[in-house]
């Protein structure tokens, strides 16, 4: 599968000379990247009937797009998701925390169901995308940034 | 054994009830171990993921079970018939907890598994968790719980 280049921070080096500063355009590589690539080559490589019954292994496009809502809802430090192959070539990205739960269901190349809960024993919200995936982002960043240390009483 | 199912003129089977399984047979669906993800809010930290419960196509396609009946009325043992070293595990309903939900369940003979079966419907979100809580261990897998 072909991978995009991704830059994603400037690093600023100050050299030592006095009278010159040098920047350097750096290539950054989000801490989940690595992880997302393994387990997607993975399932594109699952064997027929790998559920026990008829299961298909994850279709290229099917991967390639969940890539893309990876690369477009996910910060550099967003832990890596869980991604679950489906029957037919589909696939599930997952994120589970004490926070609550996302669940992006990839049918196809612009057809995504995507899950979102707080709370434990409810239903959640479910909503149909297609390429819009900006509540989805807001909806990883609450389940999965770590909660900030409580002030001290005064 | 169940008499044939409906067939269209492809000769697939097309989604049906079928009369002669009770509701009171057990229908056991096997859980992939890519099924296993990670969830700290459940005993143990592990789940089985909606995933388990997602149809093999969003037209006219089911979930995938084994009719517990069809399998030891063929004198085979059940456990062991949806067991190999890759299926590590299964989960198991009655048929009447599936239709309660609103599904078809129906039978599906294959070549390579002439006890398959099927259930067919609507399956958001909320149905596939249903379905899960309704679910009990057929062939437990260690350290992941069924329920919160």
């Amino acid at each position: 599968m072909e991978t995009r280049k991704l830059i994603t921070s400037l690093k600023l080096i100050h050299s030592q000379s006095t009278d010159q500063a040098r920047m350097t355009l750096a290539e950054s590589t989000p801490l989940w990247r690595t992880d997302v690539m393994h387990q997607l080559q993975e399932l594109v490589h699952l064997q027929s009937g790998w559920d026990g019954y008829q299961g298909h292994p994850v279709a290229n496009e099917n991967a390639a797009f969940a890539l893309g809502i990876l690369q477009a809802t996910c910060r550099e430090s967003t832990p890596p998701p869980q991604i679950v192959p489906g029957p037919a070539g589909d696939l599930q990205i997952e994120w589970h925390t004490l926070r609550g739960d996302v669940e992006l269901l990839v049918c196809g190349p612009n057809k995504v169901r995507a899950w979102y809960c707080l709370a434990p024993n409810d239903d959640g919200e479910e909503v149909e995308l297609t390429n819009n995936f900006v509540d989805v982002a807001e909806w990883i960043k609450e389940v999965t940034e770590t909660e900030f240390a409580v002030p001290a009483a005064a | 054994m169940l008499s044939q199912p409906p067939r269209d003129e492809r000769g697939e089977v097309i989604p049906h009830d079928h009369h002669e399984i009770n509701n009171v047979d057990g229908l056991i669906r096997r859980i992939s171990a890519h099924f296993i993800v990670a969830d700290p809010k459940h005993p143990g930290g592990r789940k089985i993921s909606t995933m388990a419960m997602r149809p093999s196509s969003d037209e006219d396609g089911g979930v995938s079970i084994d009719l517990q009946n069809e399998v030891e009325l063929a004198g085979l043992n059940a456990r062991a018939y949806v067991t190999t070293p890759e299926w590590m595990g299964s989960v198991c309903f009655t048929a009447g907890q599936v239709r309660n939900e609103g599904f078809k369940v129906g039978y599906d003979p294959l070549r390579s598994n002439p006890h398959h079966g099927q259930f067919w419907g609507l399956f958001p979100k909320a149905k596939q968790k249903a379905l899960l809580r309704a679910a009990q261990w057929f062939v437990e897998v260690q350290g992941v719980s069924l329920h919160l």
